[in-house]
């Protein structure tokens, strides 16, 4: 049978950032695949050890673009551990809501994207049009769709108020409504099941032998959620529940990202509802004590890890981030073994992958 | 040296020429949004290209106006300008009604839309990315990252501004910017065209 | 190293499976949910430590390996999950260091052990494909994150 290797990247109409990819078939069939990494290689953690602690907020929110917040957050948490301090309840209501709320907003693009690329081209116009209500959300509670610089050291920088309270919480109705909507036609479109069911293949024995994190991880069987795990305020007042599914495969990814979708919008409104009055931030001492610190937040795409050493200088000795997206890479060879070429841009786009949070 | 053609029979912009051996900086090419006056072989300062030719050119000129195809590629950045430009796409702000469509292949695409500072590791691509794209061809800084480097500048692995590897047309600046800036950028880039 | 937080660690099941292989076992990194634990041990018995880790303990999650250079060491930090994070700290010489793979052992571990050996230029022995993971083609300057490399 003819051998062929296909590349796909760095510039491919399926990947919104840049990886390559050396695809080799026989025939139909994938048998084995090379990534090569780095093209979004920025040197962040360098640049981080240059950086004032207040400076690198503003760096690791550009880390990557869609779950900047979580990356900004988890740093904040992690200085906050070495300082000693602990944020007032309405910062910690505040910063969880807009965790909640990236999250909602990355499923959404997602489905967008998952969709145009199988060639469901209605559905990545529904999901990115009622992912703008959500961005309209974070403009309100922040000031921006995408960056929110809404992180410093000791809380948060803006408030909510009641009357924002009130619209946000109609908006959340409708976009409650809206994700029903677009859950429910993901649930029952048949030819989006054809396409994902059975594609891409992790059983639950893989998924922990390659540390994998998050949804790719749930859809195979693993009940972990850093949110329930490892909670912080507001999720230890907090109940929701963890969607998880034991196919493995693409359209089981589909399954749990959509449920994690409505379990966030109920929790968007649960912080809304029960949000206490109080300070946003409390006042951080100017010097970072030495020591180190290690905090753990639950990204849209799984478990993102920050280690924070400081010397007691006022720039940081060493920040360390380890990316949700970086095991899914590992298991990329893996998931496409055995499938077909049309179904390679399928096990591609299943896995969620944000290049320049793995890169760095 | 024979002087290359466009498809259409006008001879290539002499700025081209002289561009292409290595990257050019904004002062060269003067303000945000100018393009150079001098376009060779402009029919109108001709007077033998009346007639079926001058109409022919006429058409071209409204044709790549009316319906500039794109390609984006991201060459380092933090993805947020990238979902912002696949948000001009979406129905709030439906990019398409002006005629742009979202390409793959560079041979087929008419602008460039890079995101993100130019990373060593992609900084060749980019280059090639840019070769392949026929003539006539525009390339559009999208955000704050390619236009200067941004919060990256100086970065080990980071080359620069787009501008140092391939001549840009159009800065749009913006942390990520917004999709209402990016149409504004590329309209402001078709008027230009003409 | 308090003697509370010394105290403390010697409790710890993880820190008893160990015992014949760590050099010394304490609480010290700070983390909201509380302090988490470092186990240093000597870099010969990493592969042995964490085939206990694995067998005895049923570890199976490495969220990822640290790299610290701290002239003349340099420092490798494993850091686990279960339940509560937990770090295993080893120390390699500065100039050509060398670390066995734990890939066989975790083959979650491989890109990270890639990535600092780009970054660090520590030499993993027995790992399957040994190349740095984010260096740009044709790297020929000093790994990045060693002290010597200032950026521009």
């Amino acid at each position: 049978m003819a051998r062929t290797v296909i590349p796909i990247g760095p510039q491919h109409p399926l990947l919104k950032e840049p990886l390559a990819f050396q695809i080799m078939l026989e025939g139909e069939r994938v048998t084995d695949s090379t990534m090569r990494m780095g093209y979004v290689h920025r040197g962040i953690e360098r640049l981080c050890q240059e950086r004032t602690y207040v400076q690198n907020i503003h760096l690791l929110e550009r880390v990557c673009g869609i779950c900047s917040h979580v990356h900004a957050m988890t740093y904040c948490h992690a200085v906050e551990s070495l300082l000693g301090i602990e944020v007032p309840l309405r910062a910690a209501y505040l910063r969880a809501l807009l965790c909640e709320l990236e999250r909602i907003h990355s499923h959404l693009l997602w489905m967008g994207v998952l969709a145009r690329n199988i060639g469901l081209d209605t559905i990545f116009m529904y999901a990115w049009r009622d992912r703008e209500v959500v961005l309209d959300i974070m403009e309100a509670l922040s000031g921006g769709r995408v960056s929110h610089a809404i992180n410093i050291i000791g809380g948060v920088r803006s408030d909510v108020t009641p009357e924002d309270r009130e619209e946000i919480l109609e908006q959340l109705t409708t976009l409650d409504r809206q994700v029903t909507r677009l859950v429910g036609v993901v649930e029952h479109e048949r030819s989006l099941q054809t396409r994902t069911k059975g594609v891409g293949l992790l059983s639950l024995e893989q998924v922990r032998r390659y540390c994998v994190v998050g949804p790719v991880a749930r859809a195979s069987g693993l009940d972990a959620d850093m949110r329930r795990d490892e909670p912080r305020t507001p999720y230890d007042r907090l109940s929701f529940n963890v969607p998880t599914h034991t196919a493995g495969d693409v359209w089981a990814r589909t399954l749990v990202r959509m449920q994690e979708t409505r379990v966030s919008v109920e929790l968007c409104r649960d912080i809304l509802k029960e949000i206490p009055e109080g300070p946003l931030a409390v006042r951080a001492p100017r010097r970072v004590p030495p020591g180190e610190a290690i905090s753990r937040s639950e990204a849209p795409r799984g478990e993102v890890f920050y280690y924070v050493r400081s010397d007691g200088s006022d720039t940081p000795a060493r920040v360390k981030i380890r990316t949700p997206t970086l095991p899914s890479l590992l298991t990329l060879p893996q998931q496409l073994k055995g499938v077909t070429m049309a179904d390679v841009s399928v096990v591609l786009s299943g896995v969620d992958l944000c290049i320049a949070c793995a890169d760095r | 040296m024979e002087q290359t053609r466009t498809c259409d029979g006008l001879p290539t912009p002499r700025r081209r020429e002289t561009e292409h051996a290595e990257g050019t900086s904004r002062q060269q090419r003067g303000a945000v949004g100018h393009r150079p006056q001098q376009i060779a072989g402009d029919s109108r300062s001709e007077p033998n290209k009346r007639g079926l030719q001058h109409w022919v050119d006429a058409v071209v000129r409204w044709a790549r106006r009316k319906s500039p195809w794109i390609l984006h590629y991201n060459s380092g950045g933090c993805n947020g300008c990238d979902i912002e430009i696949l948000a001009t796409l979406t129905p709030r702000y439906d990019v398409e009604r002006l005629g742009i469509l979202k390409e793959g292949s560079p041979r087929h695409a008419d602008i460039l839309l890079c995101t993100g500072p130019v990373t060593l590791q992609s900084r060749d691509r980019l280059r090639r990315i840019y070769e392949q794209m026929p003539n006539p061809k525009w390339v559009v800084s999208v955000g704050t990252c390619s236009c200067s480097g941004g919060v990256f500048k100086g970065a080990i692995n980071v080359v620069g501004s787009v501008d140092q590897v391939v001549p840009v047309d159009m800065f749009i600046p913006g942390c990520p910017c917004r999709p209402e800036a990016i149409i504004d950028g590329l309209a402001q880039l078709l008027r230009s065209i003409e | 190293m308090s003697e509370a937080s010394r105290l403390d660690a010697t409790r710890n099941p993880i820190v008893c499976a160990l015992a014949g292989l760590c050099l010394s076992a304490e609480t010290r990194i700070k983390s909201a949910p509380g302090d988490e634990l470092v186990i240093r041990l000597p870099v010969e018995n990493l592969r042995a430590a964490v085939a206990v880790l694995i067998n005895q303990l049923g570890v199976t999650h490495l969220t990822t390996i640290t790299g610290e250079d701290l002239p003349p060491q340099l420092t490798l930090k494993y850091h686990f999950w279960q339940k509560r994070g937990f770090t295993l700290e080893v120390e390699l010489p500065g100039e050509a260091p060398v670390a066995a793979s734990i890939v066989d052992l975790i083959p979650g571990a491989a890109l990270y052990e890639r990535e600092v050996y780009g970054m660090f230029g520590v030499a993993f022995e027995g790992h399957p494909d040994l190349q740095p993971l984010l260096l740009p083609d044709g790297w020929d300057g000093a790994p990045p994150l060693r002290k010597e490399v200032h950026s521009g």
